[in-house]
């Protein structure tokens, strides 16, 4: 699914938030996060990006009233409550019990029994949610199916690959069917292909309808995934919306890339040059050519048609929107 | 709540259970501990002690001493020095040394003093050696006692019959020297009316010599009035007419008269001439002498009688001195004699030890019995804070720490959860304990079937409680079984298990007497020992009660106040990571060759990880380079000189290279690790520009 697609999803004005703050501010020994505003929309996969020790798990940990903040609100309405008219919001520190039960947390690190078996946690935490034998036999059975453990369900969780214990942290997370999966670095320490199934796996359960929220430091991920992301800077949002909101918002230009087997740019430069195109710079970096032009179909378009006439064979052409780090580099560094 | 805490209960069980060494300590352990104590305090054995002795010289009553002692299979050793016998007791050979003087024996001028060296430092034991030892000497002791004693009883008796026998004699003395005051007394008067007074008046020897001198010169003025007459008689013969016849008659016998008047003269000169050699001066001087000695004979006789006026006054004086003597001695006799009649007790035996001693357990019979109640407890706290502080400390610690403070679950269940798993576990072992020691080695244990029971719940739950608390406020398992076993030693001083509370300063025994080990100890023995019944236990049940209600609360406290800190403290902590994680589960060869393998890969790892670290400080740095490069004049101009202008520069320049060399070698990731999934956002473009080219052939 391209990105343009998911956009329709997200975005304000569609629905009103399910998860919101107003003014947040926590602190520890010196202030972690100051005047946070955030909206959550349902259904939405939302991303939180910051360098490390930003701030982003306590801001997550905020989220879920897990500790409380020192000013401003942390308000929750329930999908049930959405869909009324007219229903008010809620403190998620003041009824603590009630929103509990609405999300599920998947920390950094796994938190699960190691030995206890992936059945054994899944209907151990699946208790603590009150819910009946029947429903956590349910549960478990199809969240095993939908995370890929269902052939792992009577090992022991010590002995589960990373993958599988970051998935079956998941699960644990899922066993009351939350209405937001909130996941905290769900990607950190996995390697190339294991990042991929986790990502799968976040489509997966956001196909479903649940509201998905990754506090993560890649940013490709992020970039990958979220259709609404919000920038964790200086202990303070940042930017706030969607990716390609965020791109277009902060950078002009777009990159073309490009790389034939001769390796020899000059004639194609001068061509573009002759073109007139609006091309703002156009330099060598290694063995490609790197384009910069605020109107990349139209120059990708006459590039192609020189690099026939020139009879250039190409061996890569990308174009890249600028990158959300080049981004996030941007904004870091105007916000300073 | 109750199927939420069934879960976390079988979720304890199962987490516990699965490591082997667990399951066996919590089943055999009680088995184990309970045999063991059995074994070892079931008996009535005295206490098995070696005695090291030594004496410069051993006697018969040494001797007898130490065959008293061997009498009752202690160990005696005899050593040649006193300090070798002292250094036995220090080394733990022997449990007391018994040093014997010199001189030892039963007379006035030896020293019979005994000294023990003990250790002190054995401090459940020193005491009962020496009252096992005291005991022993003292038993001699007392038989030598009752020797002296029966000695002593004969030598009384001799004397009452001596006193008896001789009393008589006193009263006839004392008889006899009241006669002998009356002698005296009547001496005294007698020698009182002896007059040795002269009367030299009454004598008038003056007078006599006067008289005499009168009757002399008396008689001569006669003799010569006489004479005169004659004279004048011859000188008047012419007056008479006297014939010739007649005068011559007359003259013869005026011749003769006047002869006669001259010898009368003469004899009155002899007989009454001055002087001393006359007769009537010879007798008259010699009378006078003779006065005069007897004047002073009857002073000498009145010097005498003074004297034995003195002497007989001294006399009178001793005799009533000795009279009284005698009479105090009578009464002192009597009363010797109604003494030593009046001692109804004449047994020996009796006087040495004039009541005895029995010493009488107010139950049962064996030192298991007498120490089950405190062996219970003692068990009972050191398992339970162990077993509460290492669940609670091991629950803090798991990963699943974080999500389930996360759920909807208050911590209360949790709490109740642990406690109730605790419970279960340390009951069993109990139950184990009861049924062994009931069945196996008599302990007195059902008895009292409706209390200890209760007594028994309420101190497994304290202690349990008390664990819980102590797992609680630590945060790492070291620090918490430190802290438990402080605790239990707290407890375990401050109680009569180690030292007795009677021997602590008044202060202390009152602070002691709230120590919950010694409510406990206290309710146990009375119920289990004594059997006495709830009336008589509230008190310290209703204390233990309040105990288990405070720490509850500050458990709660403890855990809502600790656990967010807690949580930052262990989590933020650093975690091995997932790829270290799954090399520890890799298999490799045995012997030094895997083990070498399995460094070189985890080196590996851990370098990749301390890369990508790397590479994002690297941005970090690079980020504040281009910060301060927004700004270098003005940071040129603060800084354009001196060290720490120096050192920015080189830190700048430094990475700059860096990032020039990252740009350099387009083989390393750009920034993050995510260069491949560039290909996802490079196929979505490849499939718009294949569009492109599709376009533009059909133009």
């Amino acid at each position: 699914m391209l990105q343009e697609e998911k956009m329709g999803q997200g975005g304000q004005g569609r629905q009103e938030p399910v998860l919101k703050t107003e003014n947040v501010a926590k602190r520890f020994r010196a202030s972690v996060l100051e005047d946070v505003n955030l909206q959550i929309y349902p259904g939405e996969i939302f991303g939180i990006i910051g360098v490390s020790g930003a701030g982003k798990t306590t801001l997550l940990e905020l989220l879920i009233g897990f500790m409380k903040n020192d000013k401003g609100k942390i308000l929750f309405k329930s999908f049930e409550a959405l869909a009324m008219q007219g229903s008010s919001y809620r403190s998620v520190f003041a009824e603590q019990r009630k929103f509990r039960s609405l999300f599920g947390f998947a920390a950094q690190v796994p938190s699960f029994y190691d030995d206890l078996t992936v059945e054994e946690n899944m209907a151990y935490f699946g208790s603590l949610y009150n819910l009946s034998e029947q429903s956590i036999r349910e549960n478990t059975k199809t969240i095993l199916n939908l995370v890929g453990l269902d052939e792992h369900r009577e090992a022991l969780a010590a002995n589960l690959s990373g993958g599988m214990q970051k998935r079956l942290d998941i699960a644990c997370a899922m066993i009351h069917n939350p209405k937001i999966l909130i996941l905290d670095e769900p990607t950190a320490d996995l390697d190339v292909l294991l990042r991929k199934q986790m990502w799968d796996l976040v489509r997966a359960i956001n196909a479903k309808g649940t509201t998905v929220i990754i506090a993560s430091h890649f940013l490709d991920e992020i970039e990958s995934l979220c259709d609404r992301i919000a920038l964790l800077h200086s202990k303070k949002i940042a930017w706030q919306g969607s990716v390609d909101e965020l791109k277009k918002h902060y950078t002009k230009s777009e990159e073309i890339h490009l790389e034939t087997i001769s390796g020899n740019y000059e004639k194609v430069i001068q061509a573009l040059k002759a073109k007139k195109l609006d091309i703002s710079d156009m330099r060598r970096e290694g063995r490609k050519l790197v384009i910069y032009t605020q109107k990349a179909e139209l120059a990708l378009h006459h590039l192609i048609h020189i690099l026939e006439k020139l009879g250039e064979h190409i061996l890569d052409v990308e174009l890249k929107l600028p990158s959300l780090s080049e981004v996030f580099e941007s904004i870091t560094r105007k916000s300073g | 709540m109750m199927q939420k805490i069934k879960r976390i209960m079988e979720k304890n069980f199962k987490l516990l259970l699965r490591t082997k060494s667990s399951a066996l300590i919590i089943i055999l352990g009680p088995l184990i501990l309970i045999s063991l104590l059995g074994l070892a305090f079931s008996n009535t054995q005295p206490y098995a002690l070696s005695v090291a002795t030594y004496s410069p010289e051993f006697n018969e009553l040494s001797n007898s001493m130490l065959e008293k002692l061997n009498e009752q299979q202690f160990t005696v050793t005899k050593y040649p020095s006193e300090e070798a016998c002292i250094t036995k007791v220090k080394q733990a050979i022997a449990h007391v040394c018994l040093i014997f003087p010199k001189d030892f024996e039963i007379s006035q001028m030896s020293s019979n003093n005994i000294t023990f060296h003990v250790d002190l430092s054995k401090i459940n034991l020193v005491w009962n050696v020496l009252e096992v030892i005291s005991q022993k000497v003292a038993s001699r002791s007392t038989e030598i006692s009752e020797d002296l004693t029966q000695t002593l009883v004969k030598s009384l008796d001799f004397t009452k019959g001596e006193v008896s026998t001789n009393l008589p004699n006193l009263v006839e003395l004392s008889i006899k020297t009241s006669q002998l005051e009356t002698i005296n007394a009547d001496m005294l008067r007698t020698l009182h009316g002896i007059n040795l007074k002269l009367d030299e008046e009454g004598f008038k020897v003056g007078n006599l010599e006067n008289a005499v001198s009168l009757y002399n010169e008396k008689s001569r003025k006669v003799v010569s009035r006489a004479l005169d007459l004659i004279d004048n008689l011859e000188g008047s013969y012419g007056k008479f007419n006297f014939t010739a016849s007649q005068q011559l008659a007359v003259d013869d016998v005026l011749d003769t008269a006047e002869e006669d008047l001259l010898t009368l003269e003469k004899d009155l000169q002899e007989l009454y001439g001055s002087g001393t050699d006359t007769l009537i001066g010879g007798l008259l001087s010699n009378l006078n002498t003779k006065l005069e000695d007897t004047k002073a004979q009857l002073a000498e006789a009145a010097n005498s009688r003074e004297i034995i006026n003195q002497n007989v006054q001294h006399t009178k004086a001793l005799l009533e001195t000795n009279i009284e003597k005698i009479n105090q001695l009578q009464v002192a006799l009597d009363k010797i004699n109604d003494n030593i009649g009046g001692i109804e007790i004449l047994d020996p035996t009796k006087i040495v030890s004039p009541f005895t001693t029995t010493i009488r357990p107010v139950a049962v019979d064996t030192y298991f019995n007498y120490l089950f109640p405190t062996l219970m407890v003692l068990i009972i706290m050191i398992t339970g804070i162990l077993l509460g502080s290492t669940l609670m400390i091991v629950e803090k610690k798991s990963r699943a720490f974080f999500r389930n403070a996360i759920t909807p679950t208050h911590d209360t269940t949790f709490l109740t959860g642990l406690f109730l798993t605790s419970f279960v576990l340390l009951l069993f072992q109990i139950i184990v304990f009861l049924i062994v020691a009931g069945v196996f080695f008599k302990a007195n244990v059902f008895a009292t079937f409706a209390v200890t029971p209760v007594i028994i719940f309420f101190v497994i739950t304290f202690f349990i409680l008390t664990g819980m608390l102590v797992g609680a406020l630590f945060k790492s398992e070291e620090t918490t079984t430190l802290a438990a076993i402080s605790f239990a030693s707290v407890f375990l001083f401050f109680s009569s298990a180690i030292l007795p509370i009677e021997s602590m300063p008044k202060i202390l025994q009152k602070i002691a007497a709230y120590n919950p080990f010694v409510l406990s100890d206290n309710m146990l023995r009375q119920s289990i020992i004594f059997e006495f019944g709830y009336g008589q236990l509230i008190g310290n049940l209703l204390l233990l009660v309040f105990y288990i209600a405070l720490f509850f609360a500050l458990l709660l406290y403890a855990q809502h106040a600790f656990k967010v800190h807690t949580l930052y403290k262990i989590h933020k902590q650093k975690n091995i990571p997932l790829e270290i994680a799954e090399l520890e589960k890799k298999e490799y060869p045995a012997g030094w060759k895997g083990s070498w393998m399995k460094w070189k890969e985890k080196r590996q790892v851990k370098k990749e990880i301390l890369r990508r670290k790397r590479e994002l400080w690297l941005q970090k740095q690079a980020e504040k380079k281009r910060q301060v490069q927004q700004q270098p004049v003005q940071a040129t101009q603060e800084k354009s000189h001196g060290f720490r202008a120096w050192v920015q520069n080189r830190r700048a320049r430094k990475l700059q290279r860096q990032a020039e060399k990252q740009q350099r070698s387009p083989e390393l990731p750009a920034k993050h690790d995510f260069w491949p999934f560039q290909r996802e956002a490079r196929k979505d473009v490849q499939e718009r520009i294949d569009f492109l080219k599709k376009e533009l052939m059909e133009k």
